[in-house]
Formats: structure tokens, sequence, C-alpha cells
């Protein structure tokens, strides 16, 4: 038999043996919880809950937004136009002494058509789009558009449809995230009336990697990136 | 009760404990009132979250079938198990499948609960775990002592000698390099690691969406690297709509960490993604035993921020070890007193039934009535002799209170018991153990009684 023929039966029966398991173990606790509901039968389910108002708030969406990312140490840059996102992002990476800038070149990113912007000015960096052949742990920078922007928490949320573009908000040192001042919205409540569940994975982002664990120091950059920085798109910068 | 007596002396004189715990508490509490303090009706909110959590659990079944659904159109195998056997013979299969050697695994209770650990190396595969504080721990040998903060019990100069003599790094007692250090190294394996294990916050019925919530991002890089992705999770964290996922995303980080949100929230879809074989198994491990047990389904509603541990007056003396269990604290006493009662019945006592557990729960689970609960339960399994003593003992005890001329009888014969044979007493309480914590108060030189009635004599009273 061959190697391949081998792994196939393997399988088989790894799924019959699996599925028998999980049928009988799915039946008893089936059978445990209808039990449980003879002898104490739940309420019948209400749809309304006692939701939370949204409150009004003193400042902008976008000052209060701006001010959150501030709390998480999160960078932001207004910018006008494409021109000037490239040109501002470009002086970053070369400030940063970047080698190696990965973009998830999608959405914002192709219309301000980023990826040779950033080309043009950095001539001694390599910069590549995702599946390209630069792997996101080889990159100092990682460049990704966002799914909207959640003022109340200082949220920039992330969308991905496979593992290479998860990976380039994630293994880069740097992040960079290119928004629009039109994805900002008050709430996470807002976001998911406007953005109904479509099946893709997304990461609410509120700050670089952390953690507290050691005598509850907050330690920045630890898994993730320690530096993530937002380049905010104003209204109108497709004229610009 | 004596085993239990020795560990809470040895806890209490542990100095070093009670550093680490001092600081890293008395951080978390300040961060909880802050965050609080932001949101404008708190208690509305928590009445919500509780209604979203006795809605879900009550309806468990139902909406398990519906997110079982979802996954299975969606390309994810859904396992069910029912006790961690169930689960080590998954992971071995999942292993021998897809010839996992290398196992990343993030921070998970309900993998503590199952030993999910050991099971992955029973099946062959080595296993790192890698969150900062479950890393130091592993690393350790120990188990956690907090469900949000494995190694709270730490001091920073703890870990530096554990990391420099285990984990090969250079000694230091600052926590930014330590963590740092951990993490460079942790990379290695992420990037190396052909299966990740994770838990999950929040299962979502109508959307099929897993939620997970974290700081680092080793949940993050256990689910995006690897080729090989496991949720191992409890039956009991479904939840009907994203929507409720929502409200009780705003309470989980404030409560836990005193965050508005924690750095990653990630909602997973429910295909997985491509390239990627996922599995969800979904676990009872005697949950279902607690959603038949009457007012012990509120344990159900659990969303696992730890709040209640933080701000319990034993545990910050104490620590998370003290409880002998899993899941320390008010949350981890009522549950093993329910699921493992020949465990819980002595850290049933770390329970001074203050309450501030039940006030602090964004879920209001009346956590010290279901210690209570507990404890009447523990007494009926106890030995009849000794229950017929301390039930004899009762009786006595409310005859002399019962009535006036008994109660005067009572507090005269006393303290002239104390007069006469107070240097056995005190030998005696010596003996038990009593006089260990505190001294005996000396009887007040006059009964209240009497000063009372002599204040109305002098007319002190109108």
């Amino acid at each position: 038999m061959s190697d391949g023929g081998r792994r196939g039966s393997r399988e088989a029966s790894f799924s019959v043996a699996m599925h028998n398991r999980t049928r009988s173990a799915r039946a008893a606790i089936r059978g445990r919880l209808d039990t449980a509901y003879e002898g104490q039968r739940p309420d019948p389910p209400e749809e309304s809950y006692l939701r939370p108002t949204d409150q009004p708030v003193p400042l902008s969406d976008l000052e209060r937004f701006l001010e959150r990312l501030r709390e998480h140490q999160v960078g932001y840059h207004l910018v006008a136009g494409a021109e000037e996102l490239a040109e501002l992002m470009a002086n970053q990476i070369y400030a940063k002494r970047g080698r190696k800038a990965l973009l998830d070149n999608r959405g914002v990113m192709l219309q301000c058509r980023l990826l040779g912007g950033l080309r043009q000015r950095l001539l001694d960096v390599i910069v590549e789009a995702v599946g390209a052949g630069l792997a996101a742990d080889q990159a100092d920078f990682g460049i990704t558009p966002c799914e909207g922007l959640i003022a109340e928490t200082g949220t920039i949320v992330l969308a991905a449809d496979d593992r290479p573009t998860l990976q380039v908000s994630l293994l880069p040192g740097r992040h960079f995230v290119v928004a629009r001042e039109a994805q900002l919205v008050v709430d996470l409540a807002t976001w998911m009336a406007t953005h109904p569940g479509n099946g893709r994975h997304h990461i609410l982002l509120s700050g670089p990697s952390r953690t507290a664990d050691i005598e509850k120091q907050v330690v920045i950059g630890v898994h993730g990136p320690w530096k993530v920085s937002l380049f905010i798109l104003r209204d109108g910068w497709e004229q610009r | 009760m004596s085993g239990l007596r020795d560990t809470v002396q040895t806890k209490l004189a542990d100095a070093g404990l009670q550093e680490a715990l001092g600081r890293a508490l008395a951080s978390s509490n300040a961060k909880l009132e802050t965050a609080l303090s932001e949101l404008d009706d708190v208690p509305a909110l928590k009445d919500a979250a509780a209604e979203i959590r006795r809605h879900a659990v009550g309806r468990m079944w139902q909406l398990l079938e519906t997110f079982e659904a979802r996954l299975r159109d969606a390309g994810t195998t859904v396992l069910w198990a029912r006790d961690a056997t169930d689960v080590r013979r998954y992971i071995a299969e999942i292993c021998s499948v897809h010839k996992v050697s290398k196992t990343v695994l993030s921070k998970t209770m309900v993998g503590e609960e199952l030993g999910l650990e050991q099971s992955i190396k029973d099946a062959g595969s080595s296993v790192i775990q890698s969150d900062v504080g479950e890393r130091i721990i592993q690393l350790a040998q120990q188990s956690p002592s907090h469900i949000i903060l494995p190694c709270i019990h730490l001091r920073a100069a703890d870990v530096g000698k554990i990391l420099h003599e285990r984990g090969r790094m250079p000694y230091s007692e600052d926590p930014a390099e330590l963590s740092r250090g951990l993490g460079k190294s942790l990379r290695q394996h992420f990037l190396g690691a052909h299966m990740g294990v994770s838990g999950a916050n929040f299962l979502v019925a109508e959307t099929g969406n897993i939620v997970c919530v974290e700081n680092e991002g080793n949940i993050r890089m256990g689910y995006s690297v690897p080729p090989v992705h496991v949720v191992v999770t409890g039956v009991e964290k479904i939840l009907p709509t994203l929507a409720d996922a929502r409200l009780l995303l705003a309470l989980l980080p404030r409560l836990a960490t005193g965050q508005r949100a924690t750095c990653y929230t990630s909602i997973l879809g429910p295909a997985p993604l491509p390239g990627q074989s996922r599995y969800v198994i979904l676990v009872d491990n005697g949950r279902s035993d607690l959603f038949g047990a009457g007012p012990c389904r509120d344990l159900l509603h659990c969303i696992r921020c730890g709040a209640c541990l933080n701000v319990c007056p034993v545990y910050q003396r104490v620590g998370g070890h003290a409880y002998g269990w899993t899941y320390p604290g008010p949350i981890g006493t009522a549950m093993a007193s329910m699921l493992a009662p020949d465990e819980a019945v002595e850290s049933l006592s770390l329970c001074t039934l203050c309450g501030a557990c039940s006030e602090v729960c964004p879920v209001r689970i009346p956590l010290d009535r279901l210690i209570l609960l507990g404890r009447a339960t523990a007494r009926a399994r106890r030995k009849a002799s000794e229950v017929r003593q301390e039930r004899r003992a009762l009786r006595w005890f409310r005859r002399a209170m019962s009535g006036r001329v008994r109660y005067r009888m009572s507090d005269w014969g006393h303290r002239l018991g104390l007069a006469w044979w107070g240097g056995r007493v005190a030998a005696m309480q010596e003996k038990l153990g009593w006089r260990g914590e505190r001294a005996a108060p000396e009887p007040a030189p006059q009964l209240f009684r009497t000063w009372w009635s002599g204040r109305r004599k002098r007319g002190d009273l109108k």
C-alpha cells in the first residue's frame, strides 16, 4: 500500500472511532440535560433582554477615539490623502531602519496604491504584499487595512480570511493600520449592526500586545507587535 | 481540618506570598474601581448580563445544537466530551492523524480542570504553555493560583530565579526583562508548532462564532500559525447571539483586568482557516450535574473574570493554592462543593460569608449563599455521631438563650466557670488551637443587663 493509501485508511478508522465516541458522549450529555429539564424546566426564553443604552458623550467621536488610542499607547496620524500617507509611512519605516515590510494589500490599501507608493520611496527596503514570498515573521513592519474603528473603547477592527493575512498584524514587531475616517462608529453595537456576521475572522484590537503577569506590572510587546500605529485618512481623501 | 489549618498558617507566614498577593491585588482592585466608574449604570448592566447568562444556560442544549450545526456546515469538526477521558482520547487521535509532535497551549482553565497538558504529552507531543504566567508556572512545575493571573503568588525575584534555573535565562528581577525574554523564547515554539490548543470565552449559537479574549497575543498565535487548531471549552460558554457577547464583553475585561477592552478580542468564524484543521471539543465534565442541581445551576453563569478572587478577604491572605482545587477562591469553593464534595470539605471553611464575591460578580451569582449551601450539603455527609453531638450542643445553646432567667443563669454560670476553671479552659482552648490566631477576650467587669439597668436607675436614659 502506498503512503497516501495508508494515510487514507488511517483517517477513515480515525473518523469512525471519533464519530462513535462523540456520538455516545453527545447522547449522554443530552440525556443528562433532558433529565434536569424534567426536574426543573427552565423559564421560557425571552426575546428582549434589558440592554444598556448608549450614553451621550461630551467629546466628539473622533476626539474620544483619539484619546482612547493615546491611553492604549497606540500612535496615530491623521492624513489628508494617499500621497501624504505613503510619504509619512515611508518616513517612519526609514526612521526605524526597517528592512522588510509586508502588506495586506486589500481595500483601501489598493485604492491608495500604497504598495507602489512605498516601493517608490523605500528603495533599500523590501516591500511585498502577502503571498509574494516574504514570511510574516521575517518582516519588521506589518501593514494592514481595517474593518472599523470604535470610539467608545478605542478599538480597531481587523478582519482576515486566511493564516498569512492574520499573521501580518501579529508577527512583525511593528504594525501599521490604515483606516478611513468614515469607518469610525460610536460603539461595538453600532459596528455589529452595520457588519452582520459574514463568517469572517475578526480581531478587535485595543493596543499593542501586553502582559501584567509578573507583579501586575504592565509590559508592552510580548508575543504580538510592541508598536501599533494607525493612519486615518480624513474624509475627502480621494480628492487629494 | 488540621491539614487546612497548617496550610493556612504556612501561607500566612510566607512573607513572599503576602508581598506578592498584596501588591498584585491592590493594583487589580484599584483598576477595577476606575474601570467600573466609567460605566453609567453598573447594576443595570450586571442585571442584563445575569439575564443573558440565565437564558443561555436555561436553553443550553438547543443553543449547543444550533452552534454544532453552524460549525459542521462550515467544515469544523465538533466533538463532545463527557469527561477528561474522552478529551484524552480525542487529543490522542488528533495528534496521531496530524502527526503532531509540537503543541502550543494557551491558558485555559478547562484545560487545567481536565489535565490537558498531560493528555497532550501522553499523545506523544511536546507541549509548551504559551501564556507568560502559565509558562512560568509550567517551568516551576506548579499549578496556577488564580483564574486570570496564574503566577500571582510569585514575586519578580521568584520568577527570575525560576527562569534562570529552568528557563535558561539570565537572572533578573525586572518584570519587563523577564516577560520579554519569555516572549522571545516562546516565539520559536509558535513558529514550529504543529498544533495550537486554546479555550474560548464565549460560543455564539446564531453565527457559530468562537470568542477569545486576551492581552498577550498567544491565543492569536495559537490559531494563526499552526496548521491544526483545537478549541477545548465547557458547554456552558454558549450564548444565543453576538449581541449578547457584546454586552458581556463590556463587563468581562473591566472585572478581570480593569481594562475597557482587552488588547485582542478574537471573533473566530465558524469555518476553519484555509489549509487548517479545526476541532472544537465541547466538554461536560460535571456541568450537566450542576445544571440539574437547583440553585447551583447559577454557577454555570460564571464568565471566569476572577473578580470574586480579587475581592475575597480570605483569598487576599492565603492565595489560590490553599484551596487545593483547580478553581480557587469563592467560585472554586462553590463549584468544588458540588462537583467534588469530598475534596471541598476543607476549603468550604475558607469563606467568611462576607458576600463581597456576590456583590462584585458581573452575572450576579450568589456565591456566598451557594457556599453556605455547600456547607449544609457537607454537613449532611458527615458521620451521624458528629452531627448528633453538634445538634445536642446547639439544643442546649438554644435553650439557654431563649428564656430570660435561663439566659441570666447561663451568663453567671459562664463567669463563675471562668473564675473557677479559667486556667483549665484556657489550656483546653490552647489544645484545640482556638488561641492560635487571637487571644480570648476577658469578660467585661459588669454584665450588659446590669449596666443597662444602672443607667436607667440613674436617669441617664429618657
